[in-house]
């Protein structure tokens, strides 16, 4: 418990480095708001009150405070173009997205892990060959290629999946989607468990369990699987990052209403809060997941738990 | 143990026994096994071979003994010489991928070797069980204490978890470990070495096995606590009247404790007898040598052990500072007979496995021996033959000298004849002498 603290209160500098690059981005970048507002060959004066209107004139760190100040009671201002809030614009996709990244990564897990452990326990032999050599096939191929292929083979010819979203039967028609960003993933956590799995079917422990007359899948599910998944969880921890990514073109290929989509619209119009917004989400999004992968770490292998909890 | 070792005459060299074909002959298909005429274990010619690139090593070469319930024997050998693949192929806990093994083990009569994976098992913890070496990494570390000694007790025994539970607390107990019920729920990392060691005695006693491997279980711990986890074997083979087979490198650890002592090279026993009779009337150099490289309490602190290249360093040679290529070679090699020294005749009987020695091979060739005799018969002979030679024309031993390298030569082992091994000073061996001179 001690340790979910510790975790959660490190959380804290972490996100606020985060808001603030966040936040300096776009005051960064060349051409603010006014220009996309009032268009290239708006007069200076013009400019210069669409800035006051926008409070751009003030400092910039006071204009952080503020808007963090806004952000944590749920306000992330309106979008320049539409007027829309721009929570409420997050908020309408944000489930879309949630549900495809999640959707993805169970598949991902559900199909690397079986395969990685039956890969793994005869390393060289021919299942491990067989689903190692596809494996590698599936991390070559990037994702909106197999979106392409999966959405013309089964959504098109067969007519077996829909290749467009549908709100009201998510689970089906984002299987395409899902499928697209869960094979490469799939691939990867293949490799990793087997390759952890084969050394930890080298430990003495596993001799020991083996010694004391235990039944093979139960050497295999109680004493190895365990121990072998550390680096499964860091590593599905960190691509989330990976699938975020390549969710926004996802969502653009099946026409998914989701944040990506919103994203790279907001940023094509220059929707420059709308972009913050999404950009302070996603960033938020992916440290609370990885917090939720170090307390999952920790209940995996107790030698993290004590250690912090002492420290 | 065995009727023949009463009599030490001819030390027990590991030829198949008459005595163990007899019982082979007793025991042809009976079920019920508690004839007490019946060994507890009956090994006999145990090989086991592993296929590498490189060909086959055999790591044991007809292994032959008996072993009675309540006795326990001490298995003594350096790094490499096959102990610990001994009982583990006595156990059948090798994988079996890559592994030749023929001859045969007998459990209380019963032909072990032909089983199957999940008839094995029947006999892993209740029949036997094995202590591992070292306690840091034989214990789960995401498991729970108390599971890991329940968890053997629940397949094997179907009894209740809570009965379960409170045997595993009298283990712990047992094994000298205080405050047992609170380190039921103990992961093994908040556990010291030695209370590990005693956590890992306690899971392979769960079941009550009749047979207990116990490989090295006190070389990965401290020296203060070494003795206690010997004592607490000892303790609890007595009360259990269990058999033991106590693995180790260390004489001094068998000296006191086990009713008789093998001593392996190369996969094989070259020695075997009972425990006095062994250290009383050295027979085999080998042997002689392991004896001498037990440090004595009596010494002076940092002294040195009596420095003999053919007992400190050429065992070493020939298991871990030679390539693999060479050891194979080696051990795949013809086994060397006969010999021409006194000490060479003692063990010509007994097939010694090929010894490199890098001094003697290069003298032979020099001194213009016949190469059979050079290679084969000098090496047999380890360090017996120096007490019965003329003590040859030392030289000094330079630092750069007592570093040179044995190297099998290329060129040699492709040849069919000549597993020749010579003896290569480092190339720094020259500049050092110009510098020095």
């Amino acid at each position: 418990m001690r340790y979910v603290v510790r975790k959660t209160l490190y959380l804290i500098p972490v996100l606020i480095a985060v808001s603030f690059f966040t936040f300096l981005l776009l005051d960064l970048l060349p051409g603010g708001p006014e220009v996309a507002i009032l268009g290239a060959s708006a007069s200076e004066e013009n400019r210069a009150e669409v800035r006051e209107e926008l409070n751009l004139d003030r400092p910039l760190p006071v204009r952080y405070v503020e808007w963090v100040g806004n952000a944590a009671t749920g306000d992330l201002g309106n979008s320049f173009i539409t007027k829309q809030a721009v929570t409420s614009q997050i908020g309408e996709r944000l489930g879309n997205t949630m549900f495809l990244l999640i959707y993805a990564q169970f598949l991902a897990l559900a199909v690397g892990i079986p395969l990685g452990i039956l890969a793994a326990q005869r390393p060289g032999g021919w299942t491990d060959r067989l689903a190692s050599g596809s494996a590698f096939a599936f991390l070559a191929v990037p994702s909106f290629v197999l979106a392409y292929v999966l959405s013309y083979l089964f959504g098109y010819q067969l007519e077996w999946f829909p290749t467009l979203f549908k709100a009201d039967a998510r689970l089906w028609s984002l299987f395409l989607p899902a499928v697209s960003l869960a094979a490469a993933e799939a691939a990867v956590y293949l490799r990793i468990l087997r390759s952890d799995m084969v050394s930890t079917l080298q430990e003495d422990y596993i001799a020991m369990a083996k010694a004391k007359g235990l039944s093979r899948s139960r050497i295999l599910m109680r004493h190895a699987f365990r121990p072998s998944t550390f680096t499964l969880v860091t590593i599905a921890g960190l691509n989330m990052a990976r699938l975020i990514g390549g969710a926004f073109v996802i969502e653009r290929i099946f026409s998914i209403n989701g944040i990506g989509r919103l994203a790279i619209d907001s940023v094509l119009k220059r929707d420059y809060l709308v972009v913050q917004g999404v950009v302070l989400v996603v960033a938020v999004g992916y440290v609370l997941f990885n917090l939720a992968i170090d307390i999952l770490y920790a209940y995996l292998d107790p030698r993290i738990r004590h250690a912090r909890a002492l420290a | 143990m065995n009727a023949d070792d009463a009599v030490p005459e001819p030390h027990d060299v590991p030829e198949p026994h008459d005595v163990d074909d007899a019982v082979g002959d007793r025991t042809d298909g009976d079920a019920d096994v508690d004839d007490s005429s019946v060994p507890l274990l009956a090994v006999d010619d145990l090989k086991t071979a592993f296929r590498t690139e490189r060909g086959t090593v055999r790591a044991v070469d007809g292994v032959t003994f008996n072993l009675e319930r309540g006795h326990t024997l001490g298995v003594v050998g350096e790094s490499g010489s096959g102990k610990t693949v001994l009982s583990r192929s006595i156990m059948g806990l090798l994988p079996t991928h890559n592994i030749v093994r023929s001859g045969s083990v007998r459990f209380e009569g019963v032909e072990m070797t032909g089983l199957k994976a999940s008839e094995l098992r029947q006999f892993w913890g209740p029949q036997m069980a094995m202590v591992f070496q070292d306690p840091m990494t034989s214990l789960n570390p995401v498991l729970r204490i108390g599971k890991q000694i329940t968890e053997s007790l629940r397949t094997h025994l179907d009894v209740s978890r809570s009965y379960a539970d409170e045997t595993a607390v009298n283990l712990l107990r047992s094994v000298g470990i205080p405050e047992p019920e609170r380190r039921m729920k103990e992961y093994p990392h908040q556990l010291s070495g030695g209370m590990r060691q005693r956590v890992t005695i306690a899971v392979a006693l769960a079941c009550g096995p009749k047979l207990l491997f116990a490989d090295e279980p006190t070389t990965a711990l401290d020296v203060t606590v070494q003795a206690q986890i010997l004592d607490l074997l000892d303790e609890q083979q007595r009360e259990r009247y269990m058999a033991m087979i106590l693995v180790t490198h260390d004489l001094g650890v068998v000296a006191g404790r086990a009713d008789e002592i093998a001593v392996m090279y190369a996969g094989r026993v070259v020695e075997r007898a009972p425990t006095r009779t062994l250290f009383s009337e050295l027979r085999m150099p080998y042997t002689e040598a392991l004896v001498r490289s037990i440090p004595r309490l009596a010494n002076r602190s940092h002294t040195r052990l009596p420095r003999d290249r053919r007992t400190t360093t050429r065992p070493r040679l020939a298991s871990s500072r030679m390539s693999v290529r060479a050891a194979v070679r080696l051990r795949t090699g013809p086994l060397p007979r006969g010999g021409a020294t006194a000490s060479d005749r003692r063990c010509a009987g007994s097939r010694v496995p090929l010894l490199v020695s890098g001094r003697y091979a290069r003298r032979g060739r020099r001194a213009g021996a016949q190469p059979s005799r050079g290679r084969y018969g000098r090496r047999g002979g380890l360090n017996g033959r120096e007490r019965d030679s003329a003590p040859p024309q030392r030289r000094r031993a330079t630092p750069a000298r007592r570093e040179s390298r044995c190297r099998v030569s290329r060129r040699a082992v492709g040849t069919h004849r000549a597993r020749r091994v010579r003896c290569e000073p480092r190339r720094a061996r020259g500049r050092d002498a110009r510098a020095r001179g």
